[in-house]
């Protein structure tokens, strides 16, 4: 029929098609024309960077941490029952790894809150949310043992610290809490008593946080250092209810409430303590202190005192012998204003000075804190300053999203090098649900080496890290003596999590256990001095930090292809020196220390248990 | 029927009797003949060619000459064209319907249409302040269609001429047909010269992107901008005159509100704020004058990048830098920002139009009618969605002094974007429940400005007739007076009921909670007995502020509590947080503040942030939180009732400051505004009987 028409005709009804084509070309093209995508809020904007941001590099260690909470047989719940926005509710609680019973096995104790702080006495001695002590089954389970030792400790308990408070050779505990500190002294058979009046540690109520052992004055038996957060008045707690959108009241600002006084216990030795920190100037007034450790900054051989504050600038108190603290803070340039909550310390870049890392509140960033001796010029009078490294190095801006809880320097893949842990929750009520706060997820940095820093690795390094918590207190201790570091968090309101270090274990390392003889027995402010395959390694015994929470006191040490340690160095707070030589790795060394100071000689006692890395 | 040729190429069979008189020729020979239809068609080919590049290719001299020359071409070619048009219309009507025909009609449609909205465009371009895009829309798919029906109705017609060239008829319409193809050609060509010519002859000013000969490049020559993180995008200096001029966005017609919301705003007085100076000079003196261009990112953007900020210069500053701080440019030029804030940004010079940086040429209207006839390069150059967007507020809103400046390393300072980020108003994701910085800091005003309507946020159209305001309330009632702005009565009243929480924002009222910004609550005792102590409790409540209150430089802003009971004879019984004779703030007062300090603990009093290490004091409440402070004094014994008013008071300078930058001879003091208040009465009478 089409070629039926006459050329004339189909010539025109091309045309018209070749119209009719433009027209629709041109409908088509409006109607496709899309306006142009809503802006929503978050979404990528051409145009904005993140210099500061960091891959996961290709040679991070195949290292993860698996929560085997449940299969350890560990069944801890933080608080009972449902908060009532009141500021003591929120800040716990800690953990503590110790040997209490020296079998060479860390056991854990684990603090906690019975529950509301409207809770009657009754109420809070029925709680199920009692301290708890695990006892490691040496197999990798735990049984919870506390009321069986004799610790029924309910209350609103923040921190446990273990020491050798008499030096008889068998850890003692303190319990820190909002009331008063508790001392559970150590019988020897695995039973404790609680001899706080006693002691005298008991006397002072108020909101206590953080604790710290050390010897300060070196005379052989460890000091406590004890923070005190705010004077919490529950009539503001009272008084907080408003017509206003109030997200977060009153009575959980720290800002609300004046700081609390820190307390400094000087062990008389005879099973008592005397408080000085009014007299020796480190009570810090003002300070709304969480977290305290002790460190020998500034290598004068006394261990110095570096507290972090919420709300409030932190203090370092340098210790220079004979009882004499003073107060550095600004001239050493770590007064840091910034809400702090943890801190660590460590010599993370190697260069022999003990750095300190601290964890904030939300939009604050974390700050890694360069210890500059290191970098002073020779001839010039060294005088102790920090400079805050943490966007440099990785560990910064990443942790704006973050309030920031427990946290320490580890070597987790023992590659040598120290590696940062930090435990995160915030303090901020969920708007949903505002009897609970929101949940956060933790980090896993490792350290890339001194002139990278350190890269998260969280995504890799379990699932832990892909869950939400409000943690607070979290400790390390290599509870199945595998070679590798193993980490306990708290959650408030929350489980306790038990994460197993699970890595390839192709790498080298030993633990030191040290045993005082003139020095106090846990050898509480040692430093250890390790030379492994060309790389040499410090740490300081007791001097970790983190939140409310103390890991072990055996020094760990990542080796990496090193099999022989070359030389192991320890000076002992006591003033003696030990030097060891050609060490076989893999192993837990107990190493006492000489009666007398002396110019060599090795004592050495490798004891069991030592086994290889799986 | 007897030419000869085959029927297709045949005469239409009752020609117009007009074509006859003309001449003896064939009619298809003088229709090719006629210099008329050359003209016509030259023209048309210089009106298609010009709008196809005006289209297809970027942004350049010659384009725009191309736009000038486009619409005179297209003025000069109406009356030829409606005079052939309709000739030629006439002479072919009657003819059989044949593709050739169908295509002139197409031809004939296309030309009329890209006609008429080529003279609605340039209407709107000289007489509106901008071209409407439906006419625009129109204009383009109109030359399209030109294009795509002038072609095959003209080639048709010479292809089929081509293949009957054996036939010796067709000789003289051969003929005809070239000397149309060059005398078109030839049209068009002179149209081409002539837009060469002005091409040519078009003198831009010169702009000197070039830093000064005896500049310090203090952090080497990679950086000539540092301890500033601003850059720019050719890494080199920029001509203060490619950034400054925003006066000029506020001529004809075009966005004057905006530009005189600007005047007064923050934003542009952030370089010529008095006290700004004075802190710079006393750092330039200290500290070293290159270090001051750590300010100059974000407080003197084009004094920094003309290279002012340096040894030679005792101001400091450029005189255009000076008075126009965070220029229009200055913000819409940034190409990039980075989250880390602090001037972390890169900044691009726009491609300019003719005549825009030259305001004294008597051809500055030709710039106008290029802006608005031809506004792709302006719309695209100056406006992004990443202005939408808290990062880029970020880029100076967070800021952080670093060893280059302090010779001590990283220390946090004011941080409003992290603040917000984490607060409460903030959902990614979410429009209908997040408040971003420009929802509340540039509210939507009701206009006629160009850059009006936007249908990217969730809550606003194309055609909304809103424009964000660029007066960015916020906390400064102090400057804009002091400086003797223009306006600048205004913009502190103003400020003033925005700190109250006062300034109604509609479009995101369903957001937040009416009411004071940061409203108190007072509680105290109904009843008193005499001489016992009367406790007050006062909650202070960040309740609108999308970051924490105050905000700022806290060593400089303060904001207290201020408490006065009086008996029923009006003697003040207790006070607390009064201001003396002197304008300072009784101490002891309930303050939000910081007290940054130096390296030996000494108070930074001066905003001397090179020094600061550490801040010993701060107090500051996130969005959401709330605070309380305590007051207690005794209850008189021979008073019978007691009145208690609170007063949350605010100001931008604390005096000490003002004394140390103006003398205290001067007397300069900060305003002091009430930002909420509560009362309450307290009836004072023995206990005995009743209890």
């Amino acid at each position: 029929m089409w070629k039926e028409l006459p050329r004339r005709k189909r010539q025109v009804v091309f045309a018209a098609a070749g119209g009719a084509l433009f027209l629709s070309a041109v409908a088509v093209a409006a109607s496709l024309r899309r306006p142009p995508r809503e802006y929503l809020p978050g979404e990528t904007v051409e145009g904005v960077t993140r210099d500061l941001a960091r891959d996961l590099p290709p040679d991070y260690p195949r290292v993860a941490f698996h929560d085997v909470t449940r299969s350890a047989g560990i069944a801890f719940r933080h608080f009972s029952g449902t908060r009532t926005s009141q500021l003591p509710e929120d800040m716990g609680s800690g953990a503590a790894w110790g040997d209490y019973d020296g079998d060479g096995w860390p056991d854990l104790f684990v603090a906690n809150e019975v529950g509301p702080l409207t809770m009657s006495p009754a109420g809070a001695s029925r709680s199920p949310a009692r301290c708890a002590l695990y006892h490691n089954n040496r197999d990798g389970t735990f049984t919870e043992v506390a009321l069986r030792a004799g610790i029924d400790h309910r209350g609103w308990a923040m921190a446990g610290a273990w020491a050798d408070v008499d030096n008889d050779g068998d850890l003692d505990l303190v319990v820190t809490g909002y009331g008063h500190l508790a001392l559970y002294r150590n019988d020897g058979n695995g039973t404790f008593a609680e001899e706080g009046r006693r002691a005298r540690l008991a006397g002072p109520e108020g909101f206590w946080t953080g604790e710290a052992w050390g010897d300060y004055d070196r005379d052989g038996y460890p000091d406590l250092y004890v923070t005190g957060y705010v004077r919490y008045d529950t009539l503001v707690a009272r008084a907080s209810a408003s017509r206003y959108d109030v997200e977060n009241p009153a009575a959980i600002n720290p800002s609300t409430f004046h700081g609390e006084r820190n307390l400094l216990f000087h062990n008389d030795r005879d099973g008592t303590f005397t408080e000085v920190a009014r007299r020796l100037g480190v009570t810090d007034p003002d300070g709304r202190s969480l977290s305290a450790v002790w460190a020998d900054l500034d290598g004068n051989g006394w261990p110095d005192l570096y507290v972090a504050n919420d709300v409030s600038d932190n203090v370092l108190y340098l210790n220079l012998g004979d009882g004499i603290f003073q107060d550095v803070s600004e001239r050493a340039q770590v007064g840091d204003y910034r809400s702090a909550m943890g801190v660590a310390t460590g010599d993370w870049n190697g260069d022999g000075t003990t750095d300190l890392f601290i964890t904030h509140w939300l939009a604050q960033e974390n700050a890694l804190y360069d210890n500059q001796l290191a970098q002073t010029s020779s001839g010039a009078e060294p005088a102790l300053t920090f400079r805050d490294e943490a966007d440099r190095y990785g560990v910064g801006q990443v942790a704006l999203d973050d309030v920031g809880w427990g946290t320490f320097f580890f070597d987790y893949d023992n590659d040598g090098r120290l590696d940062l842990f930090a435990v995160n929750g915030s303090t901020l009520q969920r708007r949903d649900a505002p009897r609970q706060l929101v949940p956060m997820s933790s980090r896993l940095f490792w350290n890339g080496g001194a002139d990278a820093g350190f890269y998260e690795t969280s995504r890799v390094g379990g699932a832990y890290f892909g869950r939400k918590y409000v943690g607070r207190g979290a400790a390390y201790a290599d509870y199945d003596n595998d070679g590798d570091l193993d980490v306990f968090v708290v959650n408030n309101g929350g489980p306790g999590v038990l994460l197993r270090n699970d890595g390839p274990g192709r790498n080298h390392w030993l633990e030191v256990d040290l045993r005082g003889k003139r020095s106090n027995r846990f050898g509480l402010g040692a430093k250890l001095r390790l030379v492994a395959g060309g790389r040499a390694q410090r740490r300081e015994v007791g001097a970790d930090g983190s939140y409310l929470s103390q890991s072990a006191l055996t020094a760990h040490f990542g080796l990496g292809r090193a099999g022989v340690i070359d030389t192991l160095e320890i000076d002992w707070p006591g003033g003696g020196r030990q030097r060891l030589v050609h060490l076989s790795a893999d192993r837990r060394l107990v190493i006492e220390e000489e009666p007398a100071p002396s110019s060599g000689g090795a004592a050495e006692a490798p004891t069991s248990p030592s086994r290889r890395a799986r | 029927m007897s030419s000869g040729l085959p029927e297709s190429l045949q005469d239409p069979p009752r020609a117009p009797p007009v074509m006859r008189t003309s001449s003896d020729a064939h009619p298809r020979v003088r229709e090719w003949q006629s210099r008329q239809v050359a003209l016509v068609a030259g023209l048309l080919l210089f009106e298609s060619l010009s709008g196809l590049s005006i289209y297809l290719l970027p942004f350049s001299v010659t384009n725009q000459v191309q736009v000038l020359l486009h619409t005179a071409v297209g003025l000069a070619f109406l009356a030829p064209y409606l005079h052939y048009q309709i000739r030629h219309w006439r002479l072919y009507r009657a003819t059989r319907m044949t593709h050739v025909k169908l295509t002139g009609y197409f031809s004939m449609v296309a030309t009329t249409v890209a006609l008429l909205s080529g003279l609605v465009l340039s209407y709107q371009a000289v007489f509106w302040t901008r071209i409407s895009h439906v006419w625009d829309g129109v204009h383009v798919v109109a030359t399209f269609g030109v294009v795509a029906a002038v072609l095959p109705h003209l080639l048709i017609v010479v292809v089929r001429n081509l293949r009957a060239r054996h036939l010796e008829a067709i000789g003289p319409i051969l003929t005809a047909q070239r000397r149309f193809g060059t005398r078109s050609a030839a049209v068009a060509g002179v149209a081409f010269v002539v837009l060469g010519a002005a091409v040519l002859a078009y003198r831009p000013v010169r702009l000197v992107d070039r830093l000064p000969s005896d500049y310090h490049y203090a952090y080497g020559g990679g950086a000539p901008f540092a301890p500033s993180l601003a850059r720019t995008s050719s890494g080199g200096a920029i001509d203060p005159r490619a950034l400054g001029g925003s006066q000029s966005c506020g001529t004809a017609g075009c966005h004057v509100e905006i530009t005189k919301e600007w005047e007064v705003s923050a934003h542009r007085y952030a370089a010529k704020d008095p006290s700004f100076r004075a802190v710079q000079r006393v750092m330039g003196e200290q500290n070293g004058p290159e270090t001051t261009r750590y300010c100059g990112g974000c407080h003197d953007p084009i004094s920094l990048f003309a290279g002012a900020k340096d040894l030679s210069q005792d101001a400091l500053t450029n005189p255009t830098g000076l008075d126009e701080g965070v220029s229009c440019i200055a913000c819409h030029g940034i190409q990039e920002t980075d989250i880390k804030g602090n001037a972390a940004y890169v900044i691009a010079q726009p491609k300019r139009y003719l005549f825009e940086l030259d305001a004294d040429s008597t051809f500055r209207p030709v710039r106008d009618f290029l802006i608005r006839a031809y506004p792709r390069q302006h719309v695209t150059s100056l406006e992004h969605r990443r202005f939408k967007s808290p990062e880029f507020c970020a880029a100076c809103h967070k800021q952080f002094i670093d060893k280059e400046i302090n010779n001590v390393g990283w220390v946090q300072l004011q941080n409003q974007y992290d603040n917000w980020r984490k607060s409460r108003w903030n959902h990614p994701g979410d429009p209908r429940k997040t408040v971003e910085c420009r929802e509340c800091h540039m509210p939507l005003e009701s206009s006629d400005d160009p850059a009006s309507g936007d249908e990217l946020d969730y809550n606003r159209t194309a055609d909304d007739g809103k424009h964000r305001s660029h007066r960015f309330l916020g906390g400064n009632q102090f400057i804009p007076v002091q400086l003797r702005l223009a306006g600048g009565a205004e913009q502190a009243r103003l400020t003033e009921k925005w700190l109250r929480g006062e300034i109604r924002i509609p479009e995101i009222e369903e957001k937040w909670r009416p009411g004071p910004a940061v409203p108190i609550e007072l509680s105290a005792p109904r009843t008193v007995a005499p001489g016992e102590p009367v406790h007050l409790g006062v909650m202070v409540l960040n309740n609108k502020p999308g970051h924490d209150f105050p905000t700022g430089p806290l060593d400089i802003i303060q904001s207290w509590l201020e408490v006065v009971v009086t008996d029923e004879g009006g003697r003040r019984v207790f006070t607390s947080g009064i201001t003396d004779a002197r304008h300072f703030i009784e101490p002891g007062a309930f303050i939000f503040k910081a007290e940054p300090v130096d390296r030996y603990g000494k108070l930074i009093d001066r905003h001397n942030l090179w020094e600061m290490v550490g801040v010993r004091y701060r107090r500051s409440l996130f969005p959401g939180f709330s605070d309380r402070a305590e007051f207690t004094f005794a209850a008189p014994a021979r008073s019978s009732t007691l009145h208690v008013s609170v007063r949350l008071q605010y100001r931008k300078f604390n005096q000490f400051l003002l004394n140390e930058l103006f003398g205290e001879t001067e007397d300069v003091t900060a305003p002091i505004t009430t930002l909420s208040s509560a009362e309450q009465g307290i009836r004072v009478a023995a206990r005995g009987g009743r209890e």
